[in-house]
C-alpha cells in the first residue's frame, strides 16, 4: 500500500480523497459500490414489504379457509388472484405467511446479533486492554465456547426452556459472540499499541474514557461488518431450529417453520417449501452482500472502482 | 515439539473438563430429571418414586462426579429414552456420522480450495467475481432447504440417486454436498485472501526476481505459505460437521449421531444429550490439535 | 568508454487508478557501465524503487511501463516475453536485493534450499553441485558456520545475517546486474557499514555492475562511482559521486546537501550549566517477559539495566542507540507511562508513582515518531489539540477553542486545520498537531521519542527547528530519543549513548559527537560523517 500513498503526492488523488474527512470517504466509497447497493436496496424492500405489505394487502397470515387449502400461486394451473402465492395446508394466504415471516426472521436474526455483540464486543475488548491473565482466561472460556457444539446446545435448550421468539432470540445470541471477541480483541490490541492512545494516557485520560473514546469508536468499522454477518447467521439458526421443531411454534409464520410444514408435501405441492427458501436465501444475500460491502467501504486500504 | 504437544494437550484437558461441568449442570439444571422419564401426566408421588429410584435426590455434585468418573471408565450411563447403555448407542451411530463428515469434508477441499486458489490468481475478474458470487450464495443457503432442493431436483425430478437413507456410500452424495457446500464459503475465502496475501509478500517478489513465474511460482513458493491458515479452519470445519450434522442427517433420514441427538432431545433424554454434547466438543478439540500439530509440521516457525 | 551493460532511454512507469492513468515516474535515462556501480538517491515516493521494479518485471499489479526502452547487453528486455524473460533474465543477469531482511526470505524453507534452488532451476545443474555453491557463497557474505546456516530457516537468524542471505542468493547465479534496494535502512547503524562493505568487496571481487538505491545521500556516496537525483519522478541531477557532492546543480541535491552538512554542525547555544535537575532518575531497572503461550519456556528480556541520571532544567537531552537497545522503554519509564520493576523516577523531589495520571500529564508530555499513528483517526484536529483541556478541565469551555487555535498557531497550524481529520495532513502538519496537543497543557518536559524519523529529510529540519522555537518560548526541559546521529547533534546539549539496556557513554555533545570514548559511540558516529563538505575535500574523490 505504500504505492498508494506514494501515489497521493501525484497530485490527481489529492484533491479528491484527501480533502474529505473520514465520513465522506466512506458516503463515497458506499455511492460506487455495486454489491452493497444492491444488497442495501434488497434489504430495504424485503423489510418494508414485511412490515408493511400484510397491510397493504389486506391479508391476514392467521386466517384459515379451509375449502381453499393447498391452492397454487397464480402462475401455475389452479391458482387464483385471490392468493398470488397459493395457499398453505390450512387454507392461509402463503403470501401473507411469508410476508410476515419476513419480520420474525429480521427481529430474531437483529436481536440474537446484539445480544452477541454485547457479550463478545464486551470481552474481546476488555481481554485485548488488559492483556495479561485477563486475556488468558477469555480466552479459555472462547476455547470452551467454540468447542461446544451451538446447534445441538440451543435446540436442547430452547427445547428444555420451552419455546418462544425471545427464548430463541437470548439462545442464538448467547451461541453466537466469538467472531465478535475474536475481532474486537485483536483489534483492541492493535489500536492498544498505536502511539494515540499512549497520548490519550499521557494527557491523563482515565481507562473507560480511553476504552470508550479512542477504542471503540475505532473499532466499530469492524464491529459493523462482523454485526451484519451474524444476523445472515442468526437468521439462518432461527430456520434451522424452527425447521427441526424446536424453535420457533406454529402458528406463527417463521420462514423455517413454513418449510418444514411443507415438507410432508415435497412431492406434490413442491412450491410450499420452494417459496420460504427463496425468501429466506434473498433476505440472507442482501445482508451479506451489505456486509461485504461495508466491509470494503470501512477499509481505509480498499479502493472502489 | 513435545514440548508444544504437551501444552496444547493440557489445554484440551482443561477445557473437556470445562466443557463436562457445563454440560452436566447445564441440561440437569434446566430440566427436570424424575419428571422428564415419568412423562407429562405422571403425578407427584410417580415422579418422586422414579427420583429415588435414579438418586436423583441426591445433591448434583455428588451426581456429577458419578457421572464423569464413569465416562472415564467409559460408562457412559443409560438412556432413559432408548433403553439401552448410551455408549452402545454411541457405537452404533457413529459409523453413519464419520462417512458423511469425511465425504462431505472431502467436497468442501474439492470445491474450496481450487475456486480460492483460481479467484486470488485472478483479482477482480471475472472467475474472482464468480467464486465471490459462490461464496455468498452458499453462505445465504439454508441447509436444511437446499437438501430439500436436491432431493426434489436430484432424487425425484431427475431420479439419479435415492431420497434418503444410509445404506450405500450412494445414499451419502447428496448429504455429503449439502453439508460440505456449508463449509465453502469461509474455506474458499480464507484461501483466497491467504493466496493474495501470499502473493503480495516480499518473499514472493524475491522469488520473482529470481525467475520464478506461474505455477511454478504457486507451487515452490506460495501454496505451502497460503495454506497454513487453511488447516487450522478445515479441522474447524471438520469439528462442525460431526456437530451439525443434526439437520442433513435429520432431512436425508441417515442414522447417524446428529439423528440420535434430535431424537434425544425431543425425547427429553439427558444422559444421551450430555453425552453427545461432551462427545462432539471434545472431538472438535482433538481435531484442532492435530491441526496444531500440522501446522506446526508445515511451519518451522511454530516448531520452536 | 566500452559499450554500457544497461541502457534505459525515456523509460515511464504508469499507475492505472479511477482517475485514469497517473504517471510516477517520467522519462528515465540512464546508462551503467560493466563493473560500475550507479547510486540512485531520492525521497520515499521518488520513482526510484519503481524505475527498478520496472526493470526488473516486479511492478505491483496495477503500474506498468508506459513509454521508454530497457536495453540488458544488447537484449531488448521489454521485447522479451513473461516466459522468456523469467528464464533469461531474472535471478540469472540481473539479481536483487530488497529493504526488508525480515520478510524477503521465505519463512516455512531452509535458507538452504532458498539459495540452491535458483542454481539448479537456471543452470540445471545437480542438487550437491549448487549446495557446494550456496556454501562458497555463504562464505563469500563471511556468514558464519555456512554448512549448518543450510539447515536452518530465516526466523533463526539476525537482520544482519539474513541481508547476507539474500546478497548470497542474489549472486548465486553470478549475476551481471545487481540491484539493491536500500539493502541496509531496516538494519542497525553498525550492521549497515559491515553490509556496504562487503558489498563494495564482492562487487570487486565478481566484477559485476551494480545499481545502489537509497534515500542516504551518505550512504549512496560511500560506494557510488556515479549519482543520480530523483524527485517526484524525475531526474534532476546525474554526475559522478564527486562532482554530485562538491558542485550539486539542482536546487533539490543543494538542500538534500545542506539538510546533511547543517545537521552535521552542533548546535552552539550557552546555557548555564548548574541548574537544577527537574527529573532524577534512581536505579531503574526494567525486563519484560515474552511467553509463548501456556507452558512454554519463558524468555526474560532486559530492556533497561539499572540505571540512574539526571535531567537539567531547561536542557536537552538525547539519548541515542539503536533499535533494542532500551532507549524507547526508558522514556515511556520517566514518562511514567510504564512503571519500573526497581528503582524511581522523581520529578523534583516527587515520586512519579505517588502521582496522579491528570498530575503527571501537567508534567511532563510524550511526542512519538510514527505522524500516522499518534492521532485519532476519527477525532478533528481541533477535537484532538483541545481534549487535554478537556480532560484538565482548566479553561473555562468558553475559552477552549481560542486557547487551542493560539496553541495551534505556536505549532505552525492555521485555523482552518481546525476542522480537518488527521487523514487530510502531511506527516510533518501530523507531527505539529501532536506537538500542539503536547504543549496545551504547558508541561515543563517534552519526551520525543525519534520525533522526526518517519519524515522526508526536508521535513525534519522544519519540526527540529519548531521543537527548537518552543522549547526556548515555554522555557521547556526536552529529551530526544533517536538513532540518527544528526538529529541529536542539531539539537542536544548533552547525550547519552545506550546499547543493550545501559547508557555506555554519556557527556556534553560536543564531546560525544567529536571525540567519543567509547568503542560503540565510535562506530556509531563514523557511520553518520561521512558526507565530506565541498570546503574541507573540495575535488577530491571520494
Amino acid at each position: 500500500m505504500q504505492f498508494l500513498q506514494n501515489l497521493v503526492s501525484f497530485g490527481k488523488i489529492k484533491k479528491d480523497l484527501r480533502d474529505m474527512t473520514p465520513v465522506e470517504v466512506m458516503l463515497r466509497k458506499a455511492r460506487l459500490h455495486k454489491g452493497f447497493k444492491f444488497g442495501a436496496g434488497l434489504l430495504l424492500i424485503i423489510a418494508f414489504l414485511g412490515v408493511f405489505g400484510p397491510m397493504i394487502l389486506g391479508l391476514s397470515p392467521y386466517e384459515q379457509d379451509l375449502t381453499q387449502r393447498l391452492l397454487p400461486p397464480v402462475w401455475i394451473e389452479g391458482g387464483v388472484w385471490d392468493h398470488w402465492l397459493g395457499t398453505d395446508g390450512n387454507g392461509r394466504d402463503y403470501l401473507a405467511r411469508i410476508l410476515f415471516g419476513a419480520r420474525i426472521s429480521i427481529i430474531i436474526g437483529v436481536g440474537a446479533a446484539c445480544v452477541g455483540m454485547l457479550i463478545g464486543v464486551t470481552l474481546g475488548v476488555i481481554a485485548g486492554f488488559f492483556g495479561g491473565w485477563v486475556d488468558q482466561v477469555v480466552n479459555f472460556i472462547l476455547t470452551c465456547q467454540l468447542a461446544l457444539p451451538g446447534l445441538l446446545l440451543a435446540m436442547t435448550i430452547v427445547f428444555l426452556v420451552g419455546p418462544s421468539i425471545f427464548v430463541v432470540i437470548m439462545v442464538i445470541g448467547a451461541l453466537h459472540w466469538t467472531l465478535f471477541l475474536v475481532v474486537a480483541r485483536s483489534a483492541t490490541k492493535r489500536i492498544r499499541s498505536l502511539d494515540y492512545v499512549t497520548a490519550a494516557e499521557a494527557i491523563g485520560a482515565s481507562k473507560l474514557q480511553i476504552m470508550l473514546t479512542d477504542i471503540l469508536p475505532n473499532l466499530m468499522n469492524q464491529i459493523v461488518v462482523i454485526f451484519t454477518l451474524e444476523v445472515g447467521v442468526a437468521i439462518l439458526s432461527e430456520a434451522s431450529l424452527s425447521f427441526l421443531g424446536v424453535g420457533i411454534q406454529p402458528p406463527t409464520p417463521s420462514w423455517g417453520l413454513l418449510i418444514a410444514e411443507g415438507k410432508d408435501a415435497l412431492f406434490y405441492q413442491p412450491w410450499l417449501i420452494i417459496l420460504p427458501g427463496i425468501a429466506l436465501f434473498l433476505l440472507v444475500v442482501s445482508i451479506n452482500m451489505m456486509g461485504d460491502g461495508i466491509r470494503d467501504i470501512t477499509d481505509p486500504e480498499s479502493t472502489v472502482e | 515439539m513435545f514440548r508444544f504437544i504437551m501444552s496444547r494437550l493440557l489445554v484440551v484437558v482443561a477445557v473437556a473438563l470445562a466443557l463436562s461441568v457445563v454440560a452436566f449442570f447445564l441440561l440437569n439444571l434446566a430440566v427436570d430429571p424424575a419428571q422428564a422419564i415419568a412423562g407429562e401426566e405422571a403425578d407427584l408421588l410417580e415422579i418422586e418414586q422414579i427420583r429415588q429410584r435414579y438418586g436423583f435426590d441426591r445433591p448434583l455434585i455428588t451426581r456429577y462426579f458419578e457421572w464423569f468418573s464413569g465416562v472415564l471408565h467409559g460408562d457412559f450411563g443409560v438412556s432413559y429414552y432408548w433403553n439401552k447403555p448410551v455408549g452402545e448407542l454411541l457405537l452404533e451411530r457413529l459409523p453413519e456420522t464419520i462417512t458423511l463428515a469425511l465425504m462431505s469434508l472431502s467436497v468442501t477441499i474439492l470445491v474450496a480450495i481450487p475456486l480460492g486458489c483460481a479467484a486470488a490468481l485472478n483479482p477482480n475478474t471475472f472467475i474472482d467475481r464468480m467464486a465471490l458470487g459462490v461464496a455468498v450464495s452458499a453462505q445465504a443457503i439454508p441447509n436444511f432447504w437446499l437438501g430439500l432442493m436436491l432431493i426434489i431436483l436430484l432424487a425425484v425430478i431427475y431420479p439419479i440417486f435415492p431420497v434418503s437413507g444410509d445404506k450405500t456410500l450412494y445414499h451419502f452424495v447428496l448429504p455429503a454436498i449439502v453439508l460440505g457446500a456449508s463449509s465453502v464459503p469461509p474455506v474458499m475465502r480464507l484461501m483466497r485472501t491467504g493466496l493474495l496475501e501470499v502473493m503480495n509478500a516480499d518473499y514472493i517478489r524475491t522469488a520473482r526476481s529470481k525467475g520464478y513465474y506461474g505455477w511454478r511460482l504457486l507451487i515452490r513458493h506460495s501454496l505451502r505459505n497460503a495454506l497454513l491458515p487453511v488447516v487450522s479452519v478445515l479441522a474447524v470445519q471438520l469439528g462442525h460437521k460431526f456437530g451439525g450434522s443434526v439437520i442433513t442427517e435429520s432431512v436425508f433420514a441417515i442414522n447417524g449421531l446428529g439423528r440420535l441427538a434430535l431424537e434425544s432431545i425431543l425425547g427429553a433424554d439427558i444422559p444421551t444429550v450430555q453425552i453427545l454434547v461432551f462427545v462432539f466438543a471434545f472431538t472438535f478439540l482433538a481435531l484442532n490439535l492435530l491441526a496444531d500439530i500440522l501446522n506446526a509440521y508445515l511451519d518451522p516457525r511454530l516448531r520452536t | 568508454m566500452t559499450e554500457p551493460l544497461l541502457k534505459i532511454s525515456n523509460l515511464a512507469v504508469s499507475f492505472k487508478t479511477h482517475y485514469g492513468q497517473v504517471e510516477v515516474v517520467r522519462d528515465i535515462n540512464l546508462t551503467v557501465n560493466k563493473g560500475e556501480t550507479l547510486g540512485i538517491v531520492g525521497e520515499s515516493g521518488s520513482g526510484k524503487t519503481m524505475s527498478m521494479l520496472a526493470m526488473a518485471r516486479l511492478l505491483p499489479p496495477l503500474a506498468y511501463i508506459s513509454a521508454g526502452s530497457i536495453q540488458l547487453d544488447g537484449t531488448d528486455l521489454l521485447a522479451l516475453n513473461t516466459a522468456k524473460f523469467h528464464q533469461q533474465i531474472s535471478g540469472k543477469k540481473i539479481a536483487m536485493i530488497f529493504q526488508e531482511p525480515m520478510t524477503a526470505l521465505n519463512p516455512v524453507y531452509t535458507i538452504g534450499r532458498q539459495l540452491t534452488e535458483t542454481v539448479m532451476f537456471h543452470e540445471k545443474v545437480s542438487h550437491a553441485t549448487a549446495v557446494e555453491r550456496a556454501i562458497d557463497m555463504l562464505e563469500a557474505v563471511k556468514m558464519p558456520q555456512p554448512e549448518q546456516r543450510m539447515g536452518q530457516y530465516p526466523h533463526q537468524m539476525s537482520g544482519g545475517q539474513r541481508q547476507r542471505v539474500m546478497i548470497a542468493m542474489a549472486l548465486m547465479n553470478s549475476p551481471d546486474l545487481l540491484i539493491a534496494d536500500e539493502p541496509t535502512t531496516a538494519l542497525d547503524v553498525t550492521v549497515q557499514d559491515e553490509i556496504i562493505e562487503l558489498l563494495i568487496d564482492l562487487q570487486k571481487r565478481f566484477g559485476m555492475a551494480m545499481i545502489f538505491i537509497s534515500h542516504d545521500l551518505g550512504v549512496v556516496s560511500r560506494i557510488s562511482d556515479r549519482i543520480i537525483v530523483m524527485q517526484k519522478g524525475d531526474i534532476v541531477e546525474t554526475g559522478n559521486t564527486a562532482d554530485v557532492l562538491t558542485k550539486p546543480q539542482h536546487p533539490y541535491t543543494k538542500g538534500l546537501l545542506e539538510c546533511l552538512w547543517k545537521l552535521e554542525e552542533p548546535r552552539q547555544i550557552e546555557k548555564p550549566d548548574n541548574m537544577p535537575p527537574v527529573i532524577s532518575v534512581k536505579g531503574i531497572k526494567k525486563s519484560y517477559t515474552l511467553s509463548g503461550g501456556l507452558m512454554r519456556k519463558a524468555t526474560i528480556i532486559e530492556a533497561v539495566k539499572t540505571t540512574s541520571f539526571e535531567v537539567l532544567a531547561g536542557e536537552t537531552l538525547a539519548i541515542v542507540g539503536e533499535s533494542g537497545s532500551g532507549k524507547s522503554t526508558m522514556a515511556k519509564i520517566i514518562n511514567g507511562l510504564i512503571p519500573a520493576d526497581q528503582g524511581q523516577v522523581l520529578y523534583g523531589d516527587v515520586d512519579v508513582t505517588s502521582l496522579t495520571d491528570k498530575q503527571r500529564a501537567r508534567i511532563v508530555q510524550p511526542i512519538f515518531q510514527d505522524p500516522y499513528s499518534t492521532l485519532n483517526p476519527n477525532h478533528t484536529i481541533g477535537y484532538i489539540v483541545s481534549r487535554p483541556l478537556r480532560i484538565h478541565d482548566i479553561v473555562p469551555a468558553a475559552e477552549i477553542k481560542q486557547k487551542t487555535l493560539d496553541v495551534m498557531a505556536q505549532a505552525g497550524l492555521t485555523e482552518e486545520f481546525y476542522h480537518r481529520f488527521p487523514n487530510q495532513l502531511s506527516g510533518g502538519q501530523r507531527q505539529r498537531v501532536a506537538i500542539a496537543r503536547a504543549i496545551i497543557l504547558e508541561p515543563k518536559i517534552l519526551i520525543c521519542d525519534e520525533p522526526t524519523s518517519a519524515l522526508d529529510v526536508s521535513i525534519q529540519e522544519q519540526i527540529l527547528d519548531l521543537l527548537c522555537q518552543l522549547q526556548k518560548d515555554l522555557n521547556m526541559t526536552l529529551i530526544i530519543i533517536s538513532h540518527d546521529m544528526a538529529v541529536v547533534g542539531y539539537l542536544s546539549d548533552r547525550v547519552f549513548v545506550m546499547l543493550n539496556g545501559e547508557i555506555v557513554e554519556r557527556g556534553k555533545a560536543e564531546q560525544v559527537l567529536k571525540s567519543p570514548r567509547t568503542d560503540y559511540s565510535k562506530k556509531l558516529m563514523a557511520s553518520v560523517y561521512n558526507v565530506p563538505k565541498p570546503q574541507s575535500e573540495a575535488g577530491a574523490p571520494l
